[in-house]
């Protein structure tokens, strides 16, 4: 391996000997607006132009309930979940059990053999539920990042996927998200841009929805206050960089 | 036209000259009609474009050398009623002659002057409108290199439309390449061929009675096509329909 | 099936006689090109953004070696680990070796053209594990027994029918032509193959850099699972597959979707840092094979720009000779005119010379290409490299040798315009050759051939000279 290793980087250094590093350009801007409101709107365009159903709210107590008209309407009787602290709203996962619907026990880091039986369990899930750490209002993409409490088969395994997105943590383009939220990258072993269901069209370009992640994804686009969220956000930094693997927020990175 | 006496010189290409001369012989009576001074060097050969398409490229660079010191003599404006040739000398005599510090000078000053006829009479002699008219129903075909080479979208499509009574129509797919691509027709002659039937199925299906493209190769590689499929769809080289006058 | 032993000519006849292939690849290149029309035409500057995207790949390209070493530092330190391979089989025996050392059996794949250039699952199949595609167009062509035959749309070459014919037959599902239900058919059988499997082997769409991220993209989510489910990760990458920066990525991610598909962004992007740390699921290992295999002597070549390509697949599919053969024709992983350059590139010692010859170069594909890469010009670097090495037809560089005497030689040059004037008269009907003395026959198969006019424009002007002389 180290052979290889010397002998690939030894052939790249011979031959660019002479040749001068190449300039980047800049980006182009490409905001198209910063106005919060429109900025809202045109993720909600984008999100419905790609499959994906967006509901609206102003209220913590209409999120809930619309949560639980969702998962009422689709029939679901098994839900995948976040823990409570990882979800923009901590009452929901309790509304929803009040409401009927078991839980489907995450998996906990463990051996093999239980992993895969427990993750079979999880895969007869009908819906599973999570916070967004962020939208794009270009693309009407969400954003998730997994971590202790915020299993990344939730987003995928179940045929539903509910996401509930603070209306503030929309940002205008994924370049306006890397330069204010890249931290989020550093410190996630998984970070998840969806847009849209899952689909296909490798089938003569015939355009299919859900082939291996969800069917359908409905987007709580809400504008009402979500204090748990810096709450557990901030818990869950604090976890991150306790983990003995992480040594990212310790040393900087080689640049 | 303003006061202004222009003067070019014409480099007609190897297939022009052997092969269609009326284009030639059409762009010299155009331009001279348009009361340019035209000088024809004589002596012209062969840009040196099918051999340096096939990877000859010592050929290609004799090619290149006595070409550019045949045109670098006059410091007027050099036309070439081929899109094809007009890049091989505008973009690639640079890459060619690249090591060859005694022509670096030579080559941009000949590339700087040498416009493909299109590209001469829309951007120095800023004519839309030559004066012609014909009972025609034409469809143009661009061909590649004056396309993606030197970038001359819209030129030869104003020159058609202001022909009088004449009628332009649409081509479908009329980016495609025709198949010709030099040397590739023979040596991969059934991709070329396929490449050329679906060009042709477009000009038929347009409905035009007449084809204009600016280079020769490709006339003369749809003409042989619509030959064999016994067409009596006309080709013509832009210039040929500009001097048109019944 | 095109067979590897036929000659690159055997093989374009062959697919030019699929009748299903023609309707395949008319029915999908169409939809290609326009969707891609329509994604560029959404971003407000996309002229602006293909530059800057060009010129991010150049500049990693200036100093590889620089991000590589940054990259794996980076990894490295989120717990993940480098693996360096010089050629296919090295990066074989790497992945084989971590699956003998962790007792895997089974390994679920993701779509990675890395594993089809090194064959990884004909080596792992061999080693005796199970190995499953999970792409779906991956998945249709592994039941075939075939390889992919377009960068993005493994499957492109076969026709709906031609799909549902085989799950019948390969799963004894009942036959359909409809995608939606032959799509059902795929999930169901690919769910227990993801959750069962301990390996999961993706390839990389961008490693970044200042993070030590890997950016892996699909529509229908099967690497995210192939990437979360299975305890260990193989990521596959070629070393040329770097992106400085989280925001360097962020602009190639404008374009690379919108190339390919035409859709702003693909349905999942995911950027994977490290395996999982407290995490409840998620890979506890995660290895990045980095893959030389004769990248990175391009470098500094005529052809290096060939590593700033970021495999969306636009060049295959404004191909007017693509269009007409497909992907296997080329009878290399890499096809179309991106791989009528790579692969002679990276294999100098195989019987490619003859695919950069594919091309009438047209320059669809450089109009097409995100980044912008010449790749005409690099055609004619590796056409100019064939003669020069004497591998060319003889008898073009004799041709071309005896034309360049002539050409430089104006008497000559008319002389001998004159002597084939009267040669090809012999053979004149009505204007135009019908039979052309060999080697031109495969001219003459479909069109005439002009003769030589009766007198040539130097001719008409000599005499124009003589007569205004005269007067």
């Amino acid at each position: 391996m180290n052979e290889s290793r010397g002998a690939i980087l030894e052939r790249i250094r011979s031959g660019r000997l002479g040749a001068p590093v190449q300039s980047r350009l800049d980006p182009p801007t490409l905001i198209p607006t910063k106005d919060s409101s429109s900025l809202r709107d045109r993720f909600v365009q984008e999100a419905e132009a790609v499959g994906a159903i967006v509901h609206r709210s102003d209220r913590r107590d209409l999120t809930v309930e619309t949560v639980l008209r969702i998962l009422g309407d689709a029939g679901v009787k098994r839900l995948i979940s976040w823990e409570p602290n990882d979800l923009p709203i901590s009452e929901l996962m309790k509304a929803v059990v009040d409401d009927g619907v078991q839980l489907v026990d995450p998996p906990t880091p463990a051996n093999a053999e239980t992993l895969s039986r427990e993750w079979t369990a999880m895969a007869t899930a009908d819906a599973g539920l999570t916070g967004a750490v962020g939208g794009l209002a270009d693309t009407g993409t969400i954003v998730l990042r997994s971590g202790p409490g915020r299993p990344r088969l939730t987003w995928l395994l179940p045929p539903l996927h509910v996401v509930v997105l603070h209306s503030s943590f929309v940002h205008p383009t994924l370049s306006a998200f890397m330069g204010e939220c890249g931290e989020l990258v550093r410190c996630s072993s998984h970070v998840a841009f969806v847009t849209g269901p899952s689909r296909t069209a490798d089938i003569e370009q015939t355009l299919t929805i859900g082939v291996h992640g969800p069917k359908e994804v409905h987007i709580l686009l809400v504008d009402h206050d979500c204090k748990s969220i810096e709450e557990s956000e901030a818990a869950q930094a604090a976890t991150v960089s306790d983990e003995p693997g992480d040594q990212m927020s310790k040393h900087d990175l080689v640049q | 036209m303003s006061q202004t006496t222009y003067s070019a010189q014409l480099f007609a290409t190897c297939l022009v000259d052997a092969i269609r001369p009326a284009a030639g012989l059409a762009t010299l009576r155009l331009l001279e009609r348009l009361g340019v001074k035209v000088i024809v060097p004589s002596g012209q050969t062969c840009c040196g474009q099918p051999a340096f398409n096939s990877g000859c490229l010592a050929d290609a660079r004799a090619m290149a050398r006595y070409t550019i010191d045949l045109l670098e003599k006059s410091p007027v404006p050099i036309v070439v009623p081929s899109g094809s040739c007009g890049d091989m000398i505008v973009h690639r005599y640079r890459e060619l002659l690249a090591d060859e510090l005694a022509y670096a000078s030579k080559v941009e000053r000949v590339a700087a002057r040498t416009y493909e006829l299109s590209q001469y009479l829309s951007d120095v002699l800023k004519v839309q409108d030559v004066g012609a008219r014909c009972r025609r129903t034409i469809t143009y075909h661009p061909s590649c290199h004056l396309l993606r080479g030197l970038g001359v979208r819209s030129a030869p499509s104003k020159l058609l439309d202001s022909i009088t009574d004449a009628r332009c129509v649409g081509l479908s797919g009329a980016e495609d390449c025709c198949g010709f691509g030099g040397t590739f027709a023979v040596k991969m002659g059934e991709l070329s061929s396929g490449m050329l039937d679906r060009k042709l199925d477009a000009i038929v299906e347009s409905g035009a009675d007449t084809v204009v493209a600016c280079d020769a190769g490709c006339l003369m590689h749809i003409e042989s096509g619509l030959k064999r499929r016994g067409s009596n769809v006309a080709v013509r080289h832009l210039a040929e329909v500009l001097v048109e006058s019944e | 099936m095109n067979s590897p032993s036929m000659s690159f000519q055997q093989r374009v006849s062959h697919a030019l006689a699929d009748g299903q292939l023609r309707i395949a690849l008319d029915r999908t290149t169409e939809r290609f090109t326009s969707n891609r029309v329509a994604g560029l035409a959404s971003l407000p500057d996309a002229d602006a953004v293909r530059d800057c995207a060009r010129s991010i790949r150049l500049h990693t390209l200036s100093k590889l070696d620089d991000y590589l070493e940054q990259f794996e530092a980076n990894v490295t330190s989120v717990g993940g680990q480098v693996h360096w391979a010089s050629d296919a089989q090295e990066a074989n025996e790497i992945v084989l070796d971590l699956a003998r050392s962790r007792s895997v059996k089974r390994v679920v794949k993701s779509k990675s053209m890395v594993s089809e250039e090194t064959e990884l699952n004909q080596a792992l199949i061999s080693g005796g594990l199970d190995v499953v595609e999970s792409d779906l167009g991956e998945y249709i062509i592994q039941l075939a027994g075939e390889t992919p035959s377009h960068i993005i749309a493994p499957a492109v070459h076969k026709t709906r029918e031609q799909v549902g014919q085989l799950l019948a037959d390969k799963l004894g599902v009942p036959m359909t032509d409809d995608p939606v239900e032959m799509t059902a058919t795929a999930r169901s059988a690919l769910r227990d193959v993801f959750l069962q499997s301990e390996m999961g082997i993706s390839g990389v769409n961008f490693g970044v850099a200042s993070t030590g991220s890997l950016a892996i993209v699909t529509n229908e989510g099967n690497a995210s699972l192939t990437v979360t489910a299975p305890r260990i990760h193989v990521a596959m990458m070629g070393i040329e597959r770097i992106v400085p920066t989280l925001d360097d990525l962020a602009v190639m991610l404008l374009v690379l979707a919108r190339s390919a598909t035409g859709q702003k962004l693909t349905v999942y992007t995911d950027l994977l840092t490290g395996p999982r740390r407290g995490d409840p699921d998620g890979p506890e290992e995660l290895h990045v094979v980095l893959l030389d295999n004769g990248r990175s002597r391009l470098i500094g070549t005529e052809v290096s720009e060939v590593l700033a390509c970021i495999r969306c697949g636009a060049c295959l599919n404004a191909c007017p000779v693509y269009q007409q053969i497909g992907g296997h024709a080329y009878g290399s992983v890499y096809s179309g005119p991106i791989g009528a350059v790579l692969t002679p590139s990276l294999d100098r010692e195989g019987p490619w010379h003859v695919l950069p010859e594919a091309s009438s170069l047209c320059g669809a594909c450089r109009e097409v290409c995100p980044v912008r890469i010449d790749i005409p010009r690099m055609l004619l670097a590796l056409r100019a490299e064939t003669v020069h090495s004497g591998k060319g037809n003889r008898w073009v560089r004799v041709g071309f040798w005896l034309y360049r005497i002539a050409a430089t030689k104006p008497w000559l040059f008319r002389c001998g315009v004159s002597v084939v004037r009267q040669l090809t008269k012999m053979f004149f009907v009505n204007g135009w050759l019908l039979r052309l003395p060999s080697p031109l026959p495969s001219w003459t198969r479909s069109r005439e051939f002009p003769v030589i006019a009766s007198r040539t424009f130097s001719e008409e002007m000599r005499d124009r000279e003589k007569g205004s002389g005269d007067e």
